[in-house]
């Protein structure tokens, strides 16, 4: 029996030496994608987005408005002729957001008028940008009037260590837990790429186990396994678990060590959650294989699956803001308990009493192949299905 | 005369042909019938709630006055946050954060109410869940609104005015919701990447049994063939468009103001550019499986590149560049602000630049006809790359 997984392995990686599909779907892949998701997203917060302003009132008011405006990290002013013109360049895009300084405004001010400012932000092209082009113009509009109040309430007579009371009673103390800077790419880039890693273990997988079908070598293997299923798919799938493991690994290790992503668990635990995903993704794709032994039909399926798995894993939009009747669909992906436990591993760091079910939960999957073996089985002796 | 019926006929027979291709093979009716067919509905319904409203917040009131009292009714009231729980301490919020009972923690210190009354300034101190962008989100709305709620009754009740104030217009998506950018993005780029995966499926599937378009012409004949296999699916992709782009985002609601002409017109742009596109780069793949195997993760690069979230503005040069290969980098910001704003004035660089793309993606796929043509009759067919 041993000897026969033995056999199954040294042939597998035979296989996987003789075919660069196996090699380049699961390193190039990875190395690719890693490569775009940590360098696109470098700056973590978009830097000197372009904000638009209208200046009808050219006064030094305004100009100073202007330059204070341009001089916030986040934003870099775009001077606009015209309202008009301002709005077509929000509406393409170009710009993230624009202000309007009225006429007569430096004025108005100095006469306690009240005058407005026009705002507008593009919240939809493109949805970071707009946000925060909308959070830099408030903050500096709330700043220019402080800074008028300030004066009056100076000229008032009112101590300089109650002015701040009256000028902003309640101020907020914000904490983010787990991503102190708000960095964009710490919301994203780990578990897009751990997506992607599932993503190329049910295809690869999908694909090995079903090309025996379409190059009808699955006898062989049989033979080598000694007419055991069983024996014929854990050796198999023994050396990708190995690999598809270590990648997660290093792309931890990257991510956390030399990256500093924000970690409060232990990687270890991770470490473990990957293989137990990695597992999951295999036994999702030998089932695939299991329900249409034919190679073309298992891979394309594989695709669509592993796809949708980026919108149920809830990092991007929450299960709980899904309707109700697709919140259930999640339950399919193992990325969805992954993303379960990195969460509370790597923000709160809870330890192994914090996840524990979930894990139990990517456990489960592995019932999966159990279903289908004896049909699997099958279509690896007789050869009975169509091979493309 | 008799050549241009000649090149008609035959250009027929490989449209024809490549529609016969198409509707035989499952596997590739697969990818267009569940991917064309049932995505576009699919991540509508996904996102069609697209924020987080009535988020589960734990409170921490150490003051217990009518000032902090006052601020958690506000933020209760608001639509972002909802009081889940009253916390004793941090530490017991905490807990509930852990284990993923809150998304947000508002703690109010002790002496909250006693500042507000002496006027001095009072803190209020917030912990945002950053599990997901949506969570902070919420949070900070809320609690920055009943902020600016706060400072307002308390300023107007020093008779303290204010002396700038502002209008603020949230076009198109003023509740930062999903639903708007990422499903109209969706859209475009489920056309992009089922062109591709099916057509460069199709064209691995011929090459593997020996078969492949190119083998048959002479030399010459490349416009037949390119043109011809084109229309098949331009075809396919102009109903599947209309379904997916016009029709699913009406039944769902989602607000559009262009006409349908101008949607239509849009598409044709797109469809022309994502045809040629797929045709070019279905040059590489000699099999069948592989291009799902080796290039699907290529799918959430194109949406990044597409700029939705993260500003073009702000991409570097280089990945800038590799944005300009794919249509959906100009093909889904079209259709965003063509559905926003109506004017196909608005789109006029877009599609000038799909244009361009077009007829480039389409040089490139002749040649590369013409190359394997060579391959083909002159050298042994190449081993296949698997």
């Amino acid at each position: 029996m041993l000897q026969n997984l033995y056999k199954v392995i040294r042939r597998e990686i035979r296989i996987m030496h003789s075919r660069p599909i196996y090699l380049l779907g699961s390193v190039g892949v990875m190395l690719a994608a890693t490569l775009f998701f940590t360098t696109f997203m470098r700056e973590g917060m978009p830097q000197k987005l372009r904000i638009g302003v209208v200046d009808l009132d050219n006064s030094s008011t305004s100009r100073n408005f202007r330059q204070q405006l341009d001089a916030t990290q986040m934003g870099t002013v775009v001077e606009l002729g015209s309202v008009s013109a301002a709005q077509r360049e929000l509406e393409t895009g170009r710009i993230s957001g624009y202000v309007v300084v009225p006429e007569h405004f430096d004025e108005e001010v100095q006469a306690f008028h009240c005058p407005k400012m026009q705002v507008q932000v593009n919240l939809m092209y493109p949805v970071i940008g707009g946000a925060l082009a909308y959070k830099d113009i408030l903050y500096m509009v709330n700043l220019t009037n402080g800074a008028v109040q300030r004066q009056v309430l100076r000229a008032k007579g009112i101590p300089e260590s109650e002015i701040m009371g009256r000028l902003q009673p309640v101020v907020l103390d914000a904490h983010y837990i787990g991503n102190g800077p708000t960095n964009y790419s710490y919301y994203l880039v780990n578990m897009i790429l751990m997506g992607i890693l599932g993503m190329c273990v049910t295809l690869v997988v999908a694909y090995s186990v079903g090309s025996e079908l379409k190059y009808g070598t699955s006898r062989h293997l049989m033979e080598f396994a000694g007419g055991d299923i069983w024996t014929a798919i854990v050796g198999k799938l023994a050396p990708y678990t190995l690999l598809f493991t270590l990648i997660g690994v290093c792309l931890e290790l990257l991510l956390f060590g030399p990256l500093h992503y924000p970690m409060a668990g232990s990687v270890g635990w991770l470490i473990l959650a990957t293989l137990a995903m990695v597992l999951a993704y295999e036994a999702v794709a030998v089932f695939i294989v299991s329900v249409l032994p034919t190679l073309r039909l298992s891979v394309c399926v594989s695709a669509l699956y592993s796809v949708l798995g980026f919108s149920f894993a809830g990092f991007t939009l929450p299960i709980s803001a899904l309707p109700y009747g697709v919140q259930g669909l999640s339950l399919l992906f193992p990325l969805r308990f992954y993303y379960q436990i990195y969460t509370r591993e790597v923000y709160f760091g809870t330890g192994f009493e914090g996840w524990w079910p979930y894990l139990l939960a990517l456990v489960a999957f592995q019932l999966l192949p159990f279903i289908l073996n004896k049909r699997l089985s099958n279509a690896y002796i007789y050869q009975n299905y169509p091979r493309n | 005369m008799s050549y241009i019926a000649n090149w008609f006929s035959e250009t027929w027979k490989i449209f024809t042909g490549e529609l016969r291709e198409v509707f035989h093979d499952s596997g590739v009716m697969i990818i267009f019938c569940f991917a064309g067919l049932v995505y576009p509905p699919l991540y509508n319904w996904i996102y069609s709630i697209g924020s987080v409203d009535e988020m589960p917040v734990a409170v921490v009131d150490l003051s217990q006055g009518s000032y902090s009292r006052c601020y958690l009714q506000k933020l209760d009231a608001t639509r972002e946050c909802s009081l889940a729980y009253n916390c004793i301490s941090l530490e017991e919020a905490r807990e509930l954060m852990a284990a993923q009972k809150v998304h947000g923690i508002v703690l109010i210190p002790s002496d909250f109410d006693t500042r507000i009354v002496h006027g001095q300034q009072a803190t209020v101190s917030t912990y945002a869940d950053m599990s997901t962008f949506l969570y902070y989100k919420a949070l900070t709305i809320g609690t920055n609104l009943v902020m600016l709620d706060e400072v307002r009754v308390i300023q107007d009740a020093q008779q303290l005015e204010g002396f700038i104030s502002y209008d603020d217009t949230r076009l198109y998506n003023p509740n930062i919701s999903f639903t708007m950018f990422f499903v109209y993005m969706c859209l475009f780029m489920i056309l992009q990447q089922v062109m591709f995966y099916g057509s460069t499926t199709l064209a691995g599937t011929l090459r593997e049994e020996g078969r492949s378009f190119a083998r048959s012409i002479g030399g010459h004949g490349v416009g037949r063939i390119v043109l011809g296999r084109g229309a098949a699916y331009f075809v396919i992709f102009m109903l599947l468009g209309v379904y997916g782009a016009i029709l699913v985002p009406a039944l769902f609601h989602m607000p559009v103001q262009a006409s349908f002409w101008n949607m239509l017109l849009l598409l044709a742009f797109f469809v022309a550019d994502i045809i040629f596109f797929s045709f070019t780069w279905s040059s590489a793949i000699w099999k069948r499986e592989t291009v799902l195997v080796l290039l699907l993760f290529v799918s959430p690069i194109a949406v990044f590149l597409t700029g939705f979230t993260w500003p073009v503005s702000n991409f570097s040069p280089f990945w800038k560049v590799i944005s300009y290969v794919f249509p959906t980098s100009f093909g889904c910001r079209a259709y965003m602000t063509l559905c926003n704003t109506g004017s196909l004035s608005a789109i006029a660089p877009e599609l000038r630049a799909m244009t361009l793309q077009t007829v480039v993606y389409y040089a490139l796929a002749s040649l590369a006809i013409y190359a394997e043509n060579r391959i083909w009759t002159h050298l042994a067919p190449p081993k296949p790359v698997n």
